[in-house]
């Protein structure tokens, strides 16, 4: 009896992982992605209202902003801060590089790295190593999927040119020399 | 999928089982069936921020239709299309929902005296639609916005929403559009910082200018690119001019409701 059960709940656990695989079609955009808080728990992001709308990039130790960088939106109401909440986070997996990306509101938002080295942040944006060509009338870059390695990181570049269908294009940054990050195109499904 | 699981897990359990599989079997399908029957309407309650399927089903059908309706007013049945003040470039119920917008709150076709009492500021039409990349996730006036549309559609309304930078044009602002002779609700945002980088220097960015005004479309059958070619060989050469901002904020459809 005992055995039935285990095996029927055994068997539609397994097929609920299945599906989840899937995303939803429906989800809520303002949800929160990824972790504030750094793996080794030493840095943690934070929205600042006042008096305009920024990140933070806080040393948890001593409470210092290491980093900020303002909010696509800054002006401070519910509606921006709503906007800045639902930024995505993604640390690698030592803590030394990190993707600051705006929620994707019509191509509204950014996308920013950090390096950490010795307490100290330096900061790029993903046009600094992809840059963007001329003829694109609206571009977005965003992190999809994430961290493929503790280096590599793969990346989305939706751009539109004037009387044109958009096109997603991918790429990987790699991190392994963090003073030069590589870029090399990828494909959606190499 | 549940359905054909359960089946197997009927046929792969040991005989003397039967009797307690079945019931469980039972008990998971009338589970299964309830949440089936909850997510229809729950999207839009819950602040999906993407049509559901037959949402976009029905706006491709529309949409199919919206080139023909633009040369043949009278397929929009009862709503009286004439002369310029024909939106159905915009989606099929353009049309409709610009009258019912109008005769919601009152509005008619300007007098010179009402135009002079207006703001009025240099901007630039351009067009978005459903079929835009990264579309909709999200949009202001996506379901996460219930109720910021003059008719409760939890998604932007085309004949009636367009985009504009809410630091120059407050959320909810009434428009009004001499060009299109379209009255509009401010009710989208969008990549704001890259329109003023792109149109720097242009009109729309000057002293007197408010910047793009991004007139929603639904596009239906049509791409991205077929809808902005619509829109252009609709506008003309108004796509720089101007717009009129009638009322500043969403306090003039406050009490109509």
């Amino acid at each position: 009896m005992k055995k039935v059960i285990l095996q029927t709940i055994t068997l539609l656990f397994a097929a609920g992982c299945l599906s989840a695989q899937n995303l939803p079609i429906t989800a809520d955009p303002y949800a929160r992605r990824g972790r504030t808080k750094s793996p080794d728990r030493k840095y943690d992001w934070i929205v600042s209202e006042s008096p305009t709308i920024r990140y933070e990039l806080i040393d948890v130790a001593t409470g210092d902003a290491i980093a900020n960088v303002s909010c696509y939106y800054p002006s401070a109401n519910a509606m921006n801060m709503r906007y800045a909440n639902a930024v995505a986070v993604y640390w690698n997996s030592d803590s030394t590089v990190v993707a600051l990306d705006e929620l994707n509101r019509r191509r509204a938002g950014r996308l920013y790295f950090f390096t950490l080295r010795e307490g100290k942040a330096n900061e790029y944006r993903a046009e600094q190593f992809i840059p963007i060509p001329e003829t694109t009338d609206e571009a977005r870059f965003v992190v999809d999927p994430g961290w493929i390695s503790s280096t590599k990181i793969r990346v989305r570049l939706a751009a539109k040119s004037h009387g044109s269908n958009p096109r997603s294009k991918f790429y990987f940054i790699d991190f392994s020399n963090p003073n030069a990050p590589q870029v090399q195109a990828t494909q959606e499904n190499p | 999928m549940m359905s054909r699981l359960l089946l197997i897990t009927a046929i792969v359990l040991p005989r003397g089982a039967t009797k307690v599989t079945a019931a469980l079997i039972g008990f998971l399908l009338f589970l299964q069936g309830c949440d089936e029957e909850e997510t229809g309407d729950a999207e839009i309650e819950s602040g999906s921020a993407q049509p559901s399927k037959p949402d976009v089903l029905q706006g491709d059908a529309m949409g199919n239709n919206a080139a023909v309706n633009r040369l043949n007013p009278a397929n929009c049945g009862d709503v009286p299309a004439r002369g310029d003040d024909d939106w159905s470039v915009l989606g099929t119920n353009a049309n409709r929902n610009q009258w019912a917008f109008r005769q919601r709150f009152g509005l008619i076709d300007p007098t010179s005296n009402q135009l002079a009492s207006w703001q009025r500021y240099d901007a630039r039409l351009t067009a978005y639609s459903n079929k835009d990349a990264d579309w909709p996730y999200p949009t202001a006036a996506s379901s996460n916005w219930v109720g910021s549309t003059w008719n409760g559609d939890p998604l932007a309304v085309e004949g009636t929403t367009v985009a504009v930078d809410f630091s120059r044009i407050p959320r909810g602002s009434l428009l009004y559009i001499p060009s299109l002779e379209m009255y509009a609700e401010a009710n989208d945002t969008g990549a704001t910082s890259q329109w003023a980088q792109t149109d720097a220097g242009l009109s729309d960015y000057g002293t007197q200018g408010v910047g793009r005004v991004d007139v929603y479309n639904l596009a239906g059958g049509r791409s991205s690119s077929q809808v902005e070619h619509d829109f252009a060989s609709w506008v003309g050469g108004n796509e720089f001019g101007q717009i009129y901002v009638v009322s500043r904020g969403d306090s003039w459809k406050k009490g109509i409701r």
